[in-house]
C-alpha cells in the first residue's frame, strides 16, 4: 500500500490494555472485546464492561465489513508528517458485526469526493512499519457483497 | 425542593488583560494571571490579601499555590484545579460557589491565563497530546495515527453527522461566526475589532477539516481573565452591582467521554450537554424561554449549533433554521449570542472570558448590551466532558 503519511507520523504505543488489539492487527485480525458475562462488545479496548461491570472478556474477530458513519476531509497541516498527504480523509466506520462498534480510520484507494455517510467499506490492512499494522478501509468490493455481508 | 445554592453566591468583580492574536504578548503567562486577578479584585473593591480561594483549570500552568505565594495571600482555604480545558469555563465558577456556600472559603477568584506564543498553539499536535515523537498512548493511539491531530478534525465528525441527519449546512455554521464577528465590532478590546465578516467571507475561507472552514474555528489568543466570587450577603455591600449565580451544573451523560468510539449514536449529533442543561434549568428554576442573552463557548460553530439544541432553544435538528435570519444577533435577535465576540472574535481565553461577558451583561456594561437583560446563560466547552454551564441573574 502506498504510504498515506510521511515517516514520523504518530504511531500507537500499545499498553497493557491495548497491546493485544495491536498484536492482532499485526496478524491482520481485527479483534473487538466481548464481555463473557453479558455479551456486550466494546471498543476502544478497556478493562471492564460498562454494562455489567464484568472484567472477563474474549476477543471477537470481526469480518471487517462496515459502513461510514461520518467523515472529514482534513486540509490543515497539524503535523509535519501530514504535509504531503493533505487533503486526506478520516472516517468513523461502524462495523456490521461485533455489536456495531465504531472506530476511526482512513479510506484508501478512494477519491475524497466519493466518500459519503452510509458507504459500505471493508478492511485494507496497512503494514505501516515492521512492527505496526493499522486497520484502514476501502470501498466494499462487489464480490464481497452477499446476503451475509451486513449481518 | 429548590437547589440550595440558587442565588446564594455572586460574581462581584471581573478582570482582564488585553487580548491578542497568539504570540502577541511578551510578558510571562504567569504575570498575566496575576494581572487579571489583581484587576478583578480591584474591580470588586476588595483587598487582594483577603482572597482565600483560587480555582482554575487542570490545564492551567499558573497553579493556585504559585499564584497565592506570588501575591502574598494571607491564607488559602480552598484551591481547585477543575478537570479539563474549555469545558471547565463554567465549572470553575460552580466550584467556587460550592466552596463559598460551604463556608470553606470567603472570597474565591477563578482565573485562566494562556500565552500560546510562549507555550505552543492549541491546534498543534503537541497541545492535543500528540508529541513530535513517534508513538502516542491513551485514546489518541486510536485517532492520531489516522491523522486526527488538530481538534478541528475530531469535532468535524459530529458536524458532518448532523448535516447528514438533519440537512444542516455550512451556511448555518457560518451564521454563528458572522454573529460573533458582528458583535466584536462593538467591542474595542476584541481581537477582531475592525474586521467584520460576511457569510460570503465565511464560505470563501479555506477549509480546515471539512465541513469546517477557517471561520468556523476558534481563534488562538494570548491573554488572561478572572472573576471574583463571594456569598450574596457580602456581595450586596460591595462596589459593583452583584451578579447572582442562579444555577450551575457540570457533568455528562451515559457513555459520554473523550473516547468518541464509545459514544451512543445520538451523542454524535449533540454537544453532550443535554444532561447538564436539564440540571441547570432545574436548579435555576428557569427554562430556555427565560434566558435573555447567552454566551456559548465556541470551539467550533457546529458544536454551538448542537449546544443550542441541547439547551432546548429549538428541537433536535432544527438548530440551523433557528439560527438563520439574525435570531442570534444583537440588538434585534431574540437570543443575542456571544455579545463580546466570543471565542471566535473577542479572544480565546479558554472560555472564561465568556463568563466575564456574562457578568458584564448582568451589570449592564456590555459593549453590545441587551436592553433590560436579567438572565444570561453561559455554556462551557461543548463536546468535551465534563461539561459545565451557568445561569447568571442581574442583581
Amino acid at each position: 500500500m502506498t504510504p498515506l503519511f510521511s515517516p514520523g507520523m504518530p504511531l500507537p504505543a500499545p499498553d497493557a490494555v491495548t497491546g493485544e488489539f495491536w498484536k492482532a492487527c499485526r496478524e491482520h485480525r481485527l479483534v473487538v472485546q466481548k464481555c463473557v458475562a453479558c455479551g456486550t462488545h466494546r471498543f476502544s479496548p478497556g478493562p471492564v464492561c460498562s454494562e455489567c461491570h464484568s472484567f472477563d472478556y474474549v476477543l471477537a474477530e470481526s469480518r471487517g465489513v462496515g459502513e461510514v458513519f461520518t467523515y472529514t476531509i482534513v486540509h490543515h497541516v497539524s503535523h509535519p508528517a501530514t504535509r504531503a498527504a493533505v487533503p486526506y480523509n478520516a472516517v468513523v466506520v461502524r462495523l456490521a458485526d461485533c455489536g456495531g462498534v465504531k472506530l476511526v480510520s482512513n479510506l484508501v484507494d478512494c477519491d475524497n469526493d466519493d466518500i459519503h455517510v452510509g458507504m459500505l467499506v471493508e478492511l485494507a490492512w496497512d503494514d505501516v512499519t515492521a512492527e505496526v499494522t493499522l486497520p484502514r478501509f476501502k470501498r466494499l468490493s462487489r464480490s464481497n457483497i452477499g446476503p451475509e455481508t451486513l449481518k | 425542593m429548590a437547589w440550595p445554592l440558587r442565588d446564594k453566591t455572586c460574581i462581584v468583580g471581573v478582570g482582564e488583560t488585553e487580548y491578542t492574536k497568539w504570540g502577541g504578548i511578551a510578558r510571562p503567562e504567569f504575570q498575566l494571571a496575576l494581572e487579571a486577578i489583581l484587576k478583578a479584585v480591584d474591580d470588586a473593591g476588595l483587598d487582594i490579601k483577603d482572597v482565600d480561594g483560587l480555582v482554575t483549570y487542570a490545564q492551567e500552568r499558573s497553579e493556585p499555590v504559585a499564584v497565592a505565594q506570588a501575591l502574598g495571600l494571607r491564607e488559602v482555604r480552598y484551591a481547585g484545579l477543575y478537570p479539563g480545558g474549555g469545558n471547565a469555563a463554567c465549572g470553575v465558577v460552580h466550584d467556587a460557589a460550592m466552596a463559598l456556600f460551604s463556608e470553606t472559603a470567603d472570597i474565591v477568584v477563578c482565573y485562566r491565563s494562556r500565552c500560546q506564543g510562549q507555550y505552543g498553539r492549541s491546534s498543534s499536535g503537541v497541545a492535543s497530546g500528540v508529541g513530535k515523537g513517534d508513538t502516542v498512548g491513551g485514546i489518541f493511539q486510536f485517532t492520531a495515527p489516522f491523522g486526527l491531530i488538530a481538534p478541528a478534525s475530531v469535532y468535524a465528525f459530529e458536524a458532518r453527522r448532523h448535516m447528514h441527519e438533519y440537512g444542516t449546512t455550512s451556511r448555518h455554521f457560518g451564521a454563528i461566526a458572522v454573529a460573533s464577528y458582528k458583535h466584536a465590532q462593538q467591542n474595542p478590546r476584541a481581537v477582531m475589532h475592525g474586521r467584520p465578516i460576511t457569510l460570503e467571507d465565511h464560505q470563501a475561507s479555506r477549509i480546515i477539516a471539512d465541513p469546517y472552514r477557517l471561520y468556523d474555528c476558534c481563534q488562538e489568543s494570548d491573554g488572561a481573565c478572572a472573576v471574583v466570587v463571594t456569598r450574596a450577603d457580602r456581595a450586596r455591600s460591595l462596589k459593583q452591582k452583584p451578579v447572582y449565580i442562579t444555577g450551575a451544573a457540570l457533568g455528562n451523560g451515559t457513555s459520554d467521554g473523550l473516547d468518541r468510539s464509545r459514544w451512543p449514536d445520538t451523542r454524535w449529533t449533540s454537544a453532550g450537554l443535554v444532561q447538564v442543561a436539564e440540571s441547570l434549568y432545574r436548579r435555576a428554576g428557569l427554562g430556555p424561554a427565560d434566558i435573555d442573552v447567552a454566551q456559548f463557548y465556541e470551539n467550533f460553530t457546529g458544536q454551538v449549533l448542537m449546544a443550542i439544541e441541547d439547551f432546548g432553544f429549538c428541537k433536535r435538528g432544527e438548530g440551523g433554521p433557528f439560527i438563520e435570519g439574525g435570531r442570534i444577533e444583537w440588538p434585534d435577535g431574540d437570543l443575542p449570542l456571544n455579545t463580546s465576540g466570543g471565542n471566535l472574535a473577542e479572544g480565546f481565553i479558554h472560555g472564561l472570558s465568556l463568563v466575564v461577558e456574562g457578568a458584564r451583561q448582568m451589570r449592564g456594561q456590555s459593549t453590545a448590551q441587551v436592553a433590560d437583560a436579567e438572565t444570561c446563560l453561559v455554556v462551557g466547552g461543548p463536546s468535551a466532558p465534563p461539561h459545565s454551564a451557568l445561569v447568571l441573574r442581574a442583581g
